[in-house]
């Protein structure tokens, strides 16, 4: 082959793979709500590098409940949420990992309700959800063959719906929706505070919540839970993170959740590390929870109550481990400015609901 | 023996030029039926065996070679 | 191994790049080598079969050549000796030899056909009248698969064979060799069925790197792509809606379904005909085409002609020409014409040659009674065409009917088209019942409001696949028509300065990705003739 044709088979080769990867940019959508979306974009794609103090991982409690420009204004943590639907389990480490590439940070909270993932509960969707935002990498693709396996234990052999190639590479999937096409895959939406919740149906939905019973019991958790919490633990371990193990407040349990819970608590305890159960009635007083007011349904907290849990968890965090205060630096202006935002926000998303409120009582009376 | 050929031809397809083509098979002017046809015709006719071996293009593209595939199978006997 | 999946993409690399480093006289291993690789990871519990039908074929083309050779040696060195008529009743007793050398092996191989094919379809039909005659005893159902290509490598075998026999070429003395144009995988799984003079001196040549052969070759393979992935997977979601639920369907929606499925059949097999040919283009071998723009055909003869082109031919030198041809046929041709006359006489044994090609064809598609029926159709509409001929003919001076017009033309080949289409039926549907269930349904009902009032959306495809569709079919008709004026399009757009050409390969290709029905949700639909 001459030189010449060599040239422009490469050139054409690079300039398909340049065309394909932009292409794949715009198709693949790794998540169903716009939250979501704008959170996931800005963790990649907006986030200074090395910024954090840290992060919060989880499921939709966490984006629900966790609001990082609260917690900034408390102390000047900068603690941004790692959160998607559903997270699985599974792939908390993976998350861990892809984290420390971009932040030079060692400090992880965990919300242990995230091991009911790995359960029948698990699905292709919400393993999607995290691996098609994340970039290619050795950890992605071992993200891809755990998580698989997992469906495959859960469901299984020949249950995965998705085939392998298009988990590695997502273009296989989503390529059908170049006729569906939006503004918002073309203009990817940013988070302006800082992945708070800016749904303003969700933040601002108050719905009066029944209240469960809670116990101390605890139920062994089943041959995957503990195979990747024992994982968690002994990465941990070995690469010297700081970790804090947090249960979410609900107002109601599933059957046999709280009672897996509380054995995982023991034996995170006994690893040595840190937890710090929401889910009782001292700590429910000393949050000041509110079950007719702080609740959009059983499990998430709306911003009223997110207010509550955020101001707690970034104290207890302040004063359990030795985070930098980074208020004032002048690069963190654009965390100042999630605050700002996010208080309007707030302001504005309660002052409507208590019109739309009063606007609903005077038409009863009518 | 030649007018009777073409006597033949003529008969079995009369839209074409037998005098002229040099092309009845490679151009698909005549096909397996029409060759079937004259085949048999052929067979009757010249006393001769036309069998599947004959069936070349060069045998039967032109009036001229299907001259000459009579007259070697005459020969053969 | 798929042609429409990752798997073989990757396959078709590491294939070319063997092939290409390795030296010239090595080049045909390593096509000997992969075919082999490519049949086992499909069917290795069945390569049996495919090396048993090699062997014979083999080994009869050997004794062939070595009855012939001793028989021309014989003569030789008596020709001083021998009289005429003993030179003949020699050639006779040459004859009779190889007859009976082709015919065993004619009977094994096409006996393991038909067994493994047919053997179900034929003991249910015996079954069915063994109960209608009150008997008890049933043929157990077996268990049967059939090794990929069968129906392909069977033929292709016995053509070989008949060849020799008719000493049109030397049998192949390399085994090795002769095993790799038996199994050579482009064309394993659904032809074209090759001829050997053709064929294996391409396969046993060594082929250079060329950069624009390699380059026209992957085009082929990407137009391929186009018309599985774009027209034919996006047509099937259509057909089987309609085929898998016919009772729901009438008039022209059931019309509509055949037409579909002249589509996707279409796309489908022309598709895999495409890339075979690509494929092979590479690694520098022409394989035979097996379709010249079969909805271009003015009469249903002519579809035939254009449509799976290689099966067509070998019916022709293979079953046709040697019945209608054959002694027993002149004898039946010469009572016909005391009985009938000599107009309709000369043309019977014709037909019933033809007739029997038809069957053979229907009948080698599948062992159903649909494929029977699907032969009749075809069969019957040829005879009547050429029975009619004078008639047209007549009527077309009557009416003063330019038959040269463009208009004519065109006519003639919607016609053809509907003829084509109807006969879908019968290789679409499951039984033969459904298909005459299906094909009369079509006309007890006009419904051409269906076409208006949204019925079409609500059999699987939105209103963007249709858009699709209609554009792969101009596409498709654009394509058609400069290649029926003699335009090599690959070789004109090579022609053309590079920013076109990059921007229709990049086009196409995106077109393909972005577009074609693969992925999940979507199970790219197994090539319909890979079961053969």
């Amino acid at each position: 082959m001459k030189k010449q044709q060599a040239v422009k088979a490469v050139s054409f080769i690079l300039l398909f793979l340049i065309m394909f990867s932009l292409t794949s940019k715009v198709l693949i959508r790794c998540a169903e709500d716009e939250n979501t979306l704008s959170r996931v974009y800005s963790m990649y794609h907006t986030e200074r590098k090395n910024s954090w103090s840290g992060t919060i991982i989880g499921a939709s409690t966490v984006y629900n409940g966790w609001i990082a420009p609260i917690a900034w204004h408390e102390n000047g943590i900068a603690l941004y949420p790692s959160s998607w639907p559903n997270m699985p389990f599974c792939l908390v480490l993976n998350v861990i990992k892809d984290v420390q590439k971009r932040q030079n940070t060692d400090f992880f909270v965990v919300d242990i309700r995230s091991i009911r993932s790995l359960t029948e509960n698990y699905r292709d969707q919400y393993v999607r959800y995290v691996l098609d935002s994340m970039p290619m990498s050795l950890n992605r693709a071992d993200a891809i063959e755990r998580s698989l396996d997992v469906l495959e234990q859960l469901h299984g052999e020949g249950s995965v719906q998705d085939d392998k190639l298009s988990y590695y590479i997502p273009f296989f999937k989503y390529h059908s929706r170049w006729s569906d096409l939006e503004k918002s895959d073309y203009v990817k939406f940013r988070s302006e505070m800082k992945g708070a919740l800016q749904v303003p149906k969700n933040a601002f939905a108050s719905k009066k919540q029944k209240r469960g019973n809670l116990t101390e019991e605890c139920t062994a958790l089943n041959d995957l839970q503990a195979q990747y919490l024992m994982e968690l633990l002994d990465y941990a371990k070995e690469n010297d993170l700081r970790m804090l193990f947090i249960s979410m407040p609900v107002a109601r349990f599933d059957k046999g959740e709280q009672e897996v819970q509380n054995e995982a608590f023991r034996i995170i305890e006994s690893y040595g590390y840190p937890v710090l159960n929401f889910n009782t009635e001292e700590m429910y007083a000393e949050l000041e929870l509110d079950f007719s007011t702080d609740y959009r349904d059983k499990r998430h907290l709306n911003s009223k109550g997110g207010k509550k849990f955020t101001v707690y968890l970034a104290n207890y965090i302040k004063e359990n481990f030795d985070l930098e205060d980074l208020r004032g630096r002048e690069e963190y202006k654009d965390w100042d400015k999630a605050y700002e935002t996010y208080e309007a926000f707030y302001a504005d998303g309660w002052a409507q609901k208590e019109l739309e409120e009063q606007e609903k009582a005077k038409q009863g009376e009518e | 023996m030649e007018e009777k050929l073409m006597e033949i031809l003529n008969d079995l397809r009369p839209d074409v030029e037998f005098e002229k083509e040099t092309e009845l098979i490679d151009g698909g002017i005549l096909d397996s039926f029409d060759i079937v046809s004259l085949v048999s015709e052929l067979n009757s006719e010249f006393d001769i065996e036309i069998n599947v071996l004959d069936l070349e293009p060069k045998n039967f593209n032109s009036a001229k070679a299907m001259l000459e595939l009579i007259v070697k199978l005459q020969e053969e006997g | 191994m798929a042609f429409v999946s990752v798997e073989f993409l990757i396959f078709i690399c590491i294939v070319c790049l063997a092939y290409f480093i390795m030296p010239a006289k090595g080049k045909w291993v390593v096509l000997l080598i992969t075919s082999y690789v490519f049949y086992a990871f499909s069917s290795w519990k069945l390569l049996i079969f495919l090396l048993i039908t090699t062997a014979t074929t083999f080994l009869t083309g050997m004794q062939l050549g070595k009855i012939s050779k001793n028989t021309k040696a014989y003569i030789a060195t008596n020709k001083e000796t021998l009289g005429r008529e003993e030179k003949k009743l020699d050639r006779e007793k040459q004859i009779q030899k190889k007859r009976r050398v082709v015919l065993l092996m004619v009977l094994l191989n096409l006996g393991i056909l038909i067994f493994l094919k047919y053997f179900n379809f034929l003991a249910g039909n015996v079954n069915k009248l063994l109960g209608m005659a009150g008997g008890e005893t049933q043929i157990p159902f077996l268990s049967l698969f059939l090794p990929l290509g069968i129906s392909f490598y069977t033929l292709q075998a016995i053509g070989y064979v008949v060849d020799i026999y008719r000493e049109k070429y030397e049998p192949d003395t390399n085994l090795a060799q002769f095993a790799l144009f038996m199994s050579f995988f482009p064309q394993i799984i659904q032809g074209p069925i090759a001829r050997y003079d053709h064929l294996a001196h391409q396969l046993y040549e060594p082929h250079a790197f060329d950069y624009d052969r390699v380059a026209k070759g992957a085009q082929l393979i990407l137009w391929g792509f186009m018309k599985k992935l774009v027209l034919a997977d996006r047509v099937a979601i259509l057909v089987n809606q309609i085929f898998d639920n016919y009772m729901q369907y009438e008039g022209l929606v059931l019309f509509i379904g055949a037409i579909g499925y002249s589509l996707q059949i279409y796309g489908d097999f022309s598709g895999g005909m495409d890339i075979a040919r690509g494929v092979s283009q590479i690694l520098g071998i022409d394989l035979a085409i097996n379709f010249d723009h079969p909805y271009f055909s003015r009469s249903l003869s002519e579809f035939w002609r254009r449509w799976h082109i290689t099966l067509g031919g070998w019916m022709k030198d293979y079953v046709f020409y040697p019945l209608s041809l054959s002694k027993s046929f002149n004898k039946l041709g010469k009572k016909c014409r005391k009985i009938f006359g000599n107009y309709i006489g000369k043309k019977l044994p014709t037909f019933l040659a033809m007739f029997i090609t038809f069957m053979l064809v229907g009948v080698w598609h599948g062992s159903s009674w649909k494929y029977i029926a699907y032969g009749f159709w075809n069969g019957g509409i040829i005879s009547a065409s050429i029975l009619l001929e004078s008639f047209y003919t007549k009527c077309s001076t009557v009416c003063k009917i330019d038959v040269e017009s463009y208009g004519w033309k065109f006519i003639q080949m919607v016609r053809t088209f509907i003829l084509a289409t109807l006969g879908r039926f019968f290789s679409r549907a499951l039984t033969c019942q459904i298909a005459l269930y299906m094909f009369l349904h079509t006309f007890t009902s006009f419904n051409p409001w269906v076409l208006t009032d949204g019925t079409l959306m609500e059999l699987g495809l939105k209103g963007v696949d249709y858009v699709l569709i209609f554009v792969m079919i101009l596409i498709l008709l654009v394509v058609g028509i400069l290649q029926e004026r003699g335009i090599h399009l690959r070789d004109s757009i090579a022609q053309q300065n590079i920013l076109f050409r990059w921007f229709l390969y990049l086009g196409a290709l995106f077109f393909v990705l972005l577009t074609g029905i693969y992925g999940p949700g979507y199970s790219a639909t197994e090539f319909i003739y890979q079961q053969f």
